[in-house]
Formats: structure tokens, sequence, C-alpha cells
């Protein structure tokens, strides 16, 4: 009998164990690993979804991409050029000294030369001249140029401690040594290609989170992260393949959270080369003139793409066809343009116009693991395209990193590349990708196929510099309708987004795209 | 070439179908192989799509599971991918593919072994030591891993991947070739014919190689299996074939990302069709071995 007993017992131990891990633990399955802890290093989503669980921002987006205080609970605007931004009260770095505004001006100093860094903050620290400690807890910014979103720029750089962070190395940071931040986690360790592990910070400033430790493991392929979540290996995974949301859904225990996001994808055109390296005739020999030049080419190429089509099809119903940058919901959607219908007749004629009767020939590029469907997307646009009258001399799909080379260097025609929206109005979107490429001003930085619209540059600049918010949207609607009428890239579709977790767990879905423990919790 | 040599090529071919035919297990295997290969040969007049034209795909029938009908009554037995292209085509065409590229690059691949291993074991000397530490080196690697280093290098395409399974094949070849000619040099036919003056590319191509041969087809048919494993490794990891003129592994590739989606057509039938393949020229190749090799008794 005694053995039994033990059995029992031993039985009844491991179960309490068992709940009681579960209740205090979070292992995530993370389809991204970060290149760096450095949190200022660079700002794609991989490294910012550890950054923002570790260290904080002045402010922070909702999951609607709403503004909302974080390290500032204040920021005023005393005359054009100055901004006062007020800091939170007893908030504490992880090593417990106290946030001080010398820690702020470090912060957004250092963000200006990061060395090496892929996607630098330095155009969010490019607006200010000068920096003064009114007190403690009171920065004056002074701006170079009237900026009406100045927290919008400056509020998005992550805060490091001034005593630690100074001269330490991308090392320090990724040991551990330097990673000290006021997040609601503090950073424990990190095995690159494995997992990552964090602790709670007690001292958080914040809302109390649920999970004493949690562990990100990093797996990148969709197939087996669903399958870790589905044997038990994981708690929640993030980036699930639309195809797999149906069945996720129909299996007890489990859940699905999922949003619309803010992420475009389209197709750029090469339109502002004389030549273009994979434009043909209909035999596939070189083409001195680039039909891409011409605006109807361009409308033609969009009315033959059926976005209903492809999102029904290859997305599972995952995403919302685009015809702007913007969805409805974030800041400078103009809501009477819609996404353009499929009309092959249309296209056809606009093709005739152009001088096209008979077509041309096109190599389509696209990556094969950015975003879930990215090459399955690009063969339905090669197909579409070849019942429009266009030859598709082929569709070529490489792995992102290399990809996003090719894209950057001008080595394709037409290639498929997403864009994703993290801020509350499309202003930076806008200027990032449309607005003519100029280093110096820092507009143009992901503007890959150099296109450039001196009325969109001028209605930008006026829009921008506009202090009254509604004004603000408004003019920025505006140039929104200039530009998309000239199509300068093919608008696709805005994708949605699934994470899915066990039934026990809370997930906000965000359009942000955020994977972060900071959004999980134990569902009440 | 010699009469002598032909006709000790004829009572090969004899040899070699007469072995065959005493193993059922091996007839069903190279009837299977002859089948598929006259499949891959006819494929374009025996598919109802020409699954490579993107036009002619409809992405409205894309997903469709096995035996649904499209608007114009095309029946698609073995289901559709995600494209709409019907499976039975995407596999033929993909079996032309793999078959091509498998073939090919191990003739490529033995021709070259066979010159390299021939010159090594005939010349011997610093001209040996040189090509066998090459073939050490290639051999030291494995396969898959410089077939990916080279494909990073170069970039994709049918010819690359050609060219990639040719680099880490002809070692194989080379190695075998030039133990047998080793063997095969001492004897005195190749000592008379030196002695009557023949020149050595003659001696070589007329005299050694034509003995070095049982091996080396027993070594060809394998490779070309491990070519067309190869082969559907790196599409299925996504650095082969372009994605528009998928091989059986980047179908493979394709439908493994729904197979938990309960697509499963898309995956399995490529899948088994490969299986198929590469089993059935495996048993006919290790059939020729027991037939070739006269330790293993069988003649």
């Amino acid at each position: 009998m005694k053995p039994m007993k033990f059995l029992l017992a031993g039985i009844a131990a491991s179960v309490i164990a068992l709940g009681s891990a579960e209740a205090a633990d979070l292992v995530l399955g993370s389809a991204t690993e970060p290149s760096a802890i450095d949190p200022q290093f660079s700002r794609t989503g991989n490294n910012q979804n550890i950054a923002m669980q570790v260290f904080d921002r002045l402010v922070q987006t909702d999951p609607t991409i709403n503004v909302e205080p974080a390290l500032a609970v204040s920021w005023t605007n005393i005359d054009p050029l100055t901004w006062h931004v007020k800091l939170r009260e007893g908030v504490k770095f992880h090593d417990g000294n106290p946030l001080t505004a010398e820690d702020v001006i470090f912060s957004l100093t250092r963000a200006r030369n990061i060395p090496n860094s892929p996607a630098p903050f330095s155009g969010n620290v490019g607006a200010i001249d000068s920096m003064k400690a009114l007190d403690d807890l009171t920065i004056e910014f002074k701006t170079k140029k009237p900026t009406p979103d100045f927290i919008e720029q400056i509020g998005f750089v992550y805060i490091v401690e001034k005593k630690v962070s100074e001269g330490a190395s991308i090392e320090d940071f990724n040991s551990g040594k330097a990673a000290i931040g006021t997040g609601a986690y503090k950073f424990k360790s990190w095995t690159p290609g494995d997992n990552l592990v964090l602790t709670r910070n007690d001292g958080f400033w914040g809302k109390k989170q649920d999970f004493d430790n949690v562990t990100i493991k990093f797996i990148s392929n969709d197939a087996s992260r669903v399958a870790a979540l589905r044997s038990g290996a994981v708690d929640l995974i993030d980036a699930v393949p639309p195809g797999d949301v149906k069945t996720l859904q129909g299996i007890s225990g489990l859940k699905v959270f999922s949003t619309a996001s803010a992420r475009i994808i389209y197709l750029a055109l090469d339109s502002a080369r004389d030549k273009s390296p994979f434009i043909t005739d209909k035999d596939g020999k070189p083409l001195d003139k680039n039909p891409l030049k011409d605006v109807k080419v361009r409308q033609a190429l969009s009315k033959l793409v059926n976005r209903q089509l492809i999102i029904d099809r290859i997305l599972d119903g995952s995403a919302e066809p685009a015809g702007q940058l913007v969805p409805n919901g974030v800041a400078g959607n103009d809501p009477s343009i819609e996404a353009p219908a499929f009309n092959a007749d249309e296209a056809k004629k606009l093709l005739a116009d152009a001088g096209y009767k008979d077509g041309f020939g096109i190599t389509l590029h696209t990556s094969n693991d950015r975003f879930p469907g990215d090459a399955e997307v690009a063969q339905a646009l090669g197909q579409m395209f070849a019942r429009g009258g266009l030859k598709v001399n082929g569709v070529v799909a490489q792995p992102y990193n290399v990809y996003t080379k090719g894209a950057g260097a001008g080595e394709f025609s037409a290639f498929i590349f997403s864009l994703g929206n993290s801020t509350p109005t499309s202003a930076t979107g806008l200027r990032n990708l449309l607005m003519t490429a100029n280093k110096d001003a820092g507009t143009g930085s992901f503007n890959r196929t150099k296109y450039s619209n001196p009325a969109f540059d001028e209605a930008m600049r006026v829009a921008t510099a506009e202090f009254d918010a509604e004004k603000r949207v408004e003019l920025l609607q505006k140039a929104t309708k200039l530009v998309f009428a000239d199509v300068p890239v093919i608008p696709l579709y805005w994708q949605k987004v699934h994470w899915a977790g066990k039934a026990n767990l809370s997930y906000v879905a965000n359009m942000t795209e955020d994977t972060s423990a900071t959004l999980a919790g134990l569902a009440k | 070439m010699s009469a002598t040599a032909l006709f000790r090529e004829d009572m090969l071919l004899g040899r070699l179908i007469m072995g065959i035919g005493r193993s059922p297990k091996a007839v069903i295997a190279a009837v299977v192989c002859v089948i598929l290969l006259f499949a891959a040969i006819a494929g374009p007049f025996l598919t109802p799509q020409d699954p490579y034209d993107l036009a002619a795909l409809d992405i409205l029938d894309s997903k469709l599971p096995p035996g649904s009908q499209n608007m114009d009554g095309l029946t698609y037995w073995l289901g559709t991918d995600g494209q709409g292209r019907d499976m039975f085509s995407a596999m033929v065409y993909g079996l032309r593919t793999s078959l091509g590229v498998g073939v090919f690059s191990g003739i490529v691949a033995l021709v070259v072994g066979t010159v390299l291993g021939l010159t090594a074991a005939y010349f011997g000397g610093r001209i040996d030591t040189l090509i066998m530490r090459v073939v050490d080196l290639m051999l030291g690697f494995p396969t898959i891993l410089v077939a990916l280093m080279l494909l990073a290098l170069l970039g994709q395409g049918l010819w690359k991947v050609i060219f990639a399974l040719i680099l880490v094949q002809w070692a194989t070849f080379a190695r075998a070739v030039r133990s047998a000619a080793l063997v095969e040099k001492n004897k005195d036919y190749v000592e008379a014919a030196v002695t009557l003056g023949i020149s050595t590319p003659r001696i070589l191509i007329g005299h050694l190689l034509p003995n070095c041969l049982p091996p080396l087809i027993v070594i060809g048919m394998l490779q070309v299996a491990n070519a067309i494993s190869a082969e559907a490794t790196l599409s299925f990891l996504g650095i082969g074939l372009p994605i528009t003129e998928p091989s059986l592994g980047l179908l493979i590739a394709n439908g493994y990302q729904l197979l938990m989606s309960g697509e499963y057509w898309i995956s399995v039938y490529p899948g088994v069709l490969l299986l198929i393949l590469v089993f059935s020229i495996n048993i006919v190749g290790d059939r020729l071995r027991e037939v070739l090799n006269p330790r293993l008794g069988e003649r």
C-alpha cells in the first residue's frame, strides 16, 4: 500500500507543481530573433520585440496605434521651436537607480550614432537642435524647424541608463551587463539561435506582470512553431500562418488572437529610370524604353491585380485590400480612396493607350520568408499579369537578407515589399516610402525605386509643418490622394496578423505586430 | 574502338539484363523506372495542363482536393496546389526536372570523374597524388553543405543546380574508377598494348575503361538516385529551382506548409512519387551490384 500512496502523493505534487509553473511562467515561440540586445541598435521588429520588454520609451502606442504616455507624462509646446517634456516620477532602472533627465538626454544623443546599426533611430532625433535639463524630471528641447509631431519622433527611442551604457559595447548589452532598462522584465540571458530568458521586474512603474519568468524560444519555421504550440512545448506563438488559423481555432485548449495590421504589402515598380533591368519585349529581348515610367501602364498593372482573390485564395482571408498606405483607423487614411478594382478591360485599354497593345515582358522579384505567403502572392501576380497580356519572364523568390540588398541596389524592375506602420499617423510612412530620396532631409529612406513627385513632396512639407492636429490629418489625406493617383507603388493589401496560445492565456493583438510578454497575461 | 571492346560491352549488357530478370523485386523496380522515364520524356503529351505557363493557371482553382473538377470540365485527379496547378501535371513536369537534373549531372560527373580517375591511376606519381587529394577534399565535405554554399554564391537556377551537383559527385566516380583501373593496369593485356606502341589515350579509353565499367555502372545508378534526392533537398530548402517551375522537392516544400491545414495532397503525392523514383533506382542499382560483384556469388 505504501508505494501506492507515494505514487499518488507524487502525482498530486507534480500536478500542483505543473499547475503553478504554468501559472507563473511563460514560454513564447517567436518567429524572429533579435540581432542585438542594445535597444537602439536596430529599429526592425525582431529587435524591438525584445527591447520593449526590457526598456521603455518616452511614449508608447496602444493596440490601435494611439500614443499614450510611458516614461514621459506630458509634453507641451511652448513656442513653435520649443518643447517641455515632463518625466514620470519614481521610475527606477533594474539596478535601482532612478531615471533622470540626464539619462534621457544621454539616450537621445546616443541614438544619433550607433556604430554599424542597420536601421538606426537617427531619423527620430534628427529634429532636435538642443536639449537642456530644467530639473531632474523636466527637459527643454529646441527643434531646428517647427515639428508638430515631435513627440512621435523622439518618443519612440529607447531610454538607457547613462551610467551603465556610456562606453558600453554591443557585447556588453548582449551579455546582460549593460542591458539595464526600466521595463517590465529584466534581461537574464540570451543564447543566440535558441532562446532568451527574462524575469519579472517587481519595481516596474506600470501594470504588474503575470509571469515570473519568460522564455522566448526562436522557432523560425512556421510548421515547427505551430507544432510546438500544439505539442505544448510553448505556451504562445506569434506569426501564425494564415492557413493554420482555422485549424488552431478548432482545437480546444487553444485560442487565436487576431487583428488587422498596419503593415502594407505592395509591389514596387521601377518607374524612375529610362531603362529597367527586367523589362523586355514580348520575345524576351531587352527593351530600350521603360513602360513603367508611364502612369497609364502602372494604372493598368494595378487594375490587373485581383486583390480580393489573392486574399481569399492565398492568404485564407487574412488581409484587407489596399489602395493607399495606411488602413482605416490610422490617421491619414483617406476613406474616399478605395482599393483599385480588378478590371481587365480597362487595363487592356490603358495599356493600348500607352502604346503597349501587345504587352511587354516583365520579371517579378520577391522574398520568400519575410511575411506569410510572399512568394505565393508574387506567383499569383505573375498569373494575373500573364492573363492581362503581359509576358511574365519569371517570378524569382529569394531569402529576405539576399533579396533586400538587390531591391535596395535597384537590381529589379518589379518587386514585392512591405512597410510596417508603427506611428499614429501616415506621415512617417509617406515620408520614408514615397518622398524624394534625400539623406540630409531624412526623406525617402525606403524609397527604393527613387520615385520622385515634387508636388507630393511639397504637399508633405506643408502637412508635416502644421501644428493643428486635425488640419494635419486632412493635409496628409490630400497628399495621399495626390500621390496614389500617380501609382508610385501598387498597394496590394494590409495583412491580418495572428498570435495563438493556450486557452488560459490572454494576448493583446496589436496593429504594430509587437510580440511581447507585456502584452500577454493569464486569462481572467 | 576495337571489336573486342564492343563484344565485351554486349556481354556486359546481356549479363545485366539477365541478372535483373532473375530477381522479381528488381524486375518490378526496373519496370517502374522505365515507366517513370517514359512519363518524364513524354511529359507534355500526357498532362492536361502546362503547369509552368502562368497564364494557364487559375488561382480560383487553388487548393482543390483530389477529384475536383474545374469549370471547363477538367478533372484534377490529384488535386491542385496553392497556385491552382493540376498536381498530376505538376508532378509529371517535376519528375522531368528531377530525373533530368539527376541523370544529366550524374552523366557529366561520371565523365569528369572517369577521365580524372583513369588519368590518376595510369600515370600515378604526382598527378595521382594531386588528383586524389582533391578527391579526398571533396569527399570530406558533406554533399548538401557544398551544394548549399555553391548555390548561395552562384544564385539560383537550373544550370547552377546541375553544376553544384556535378561538383559534389565527380569525386565519387574518380575514386571508384581509379581503384578499378589500378587493378587492371598491371594486367598483361595493358602491358601488351603498351609494348605494341598503342597511344596512351587509346590504351586508356579502348583497353582500361571497358574493364572498369562494372563498378561505374553501379555507382552511376546509385549516384543518379542521390542526385535526385539532393536536388529535392535543395529545392525544399528554397535555393534550388525557380518557384514557377517546381521540381518534386519544391512541390513537397510548397505543400509542407499546408500539411497542418489538412491539404495533404500538395505535399504527400509528390513525396510518394519521389520515394518511388529513388527507391526503384536504388533497388535496380543494388541488383546490378550483386550481378557484377563476383564476391556476392550471383553472376
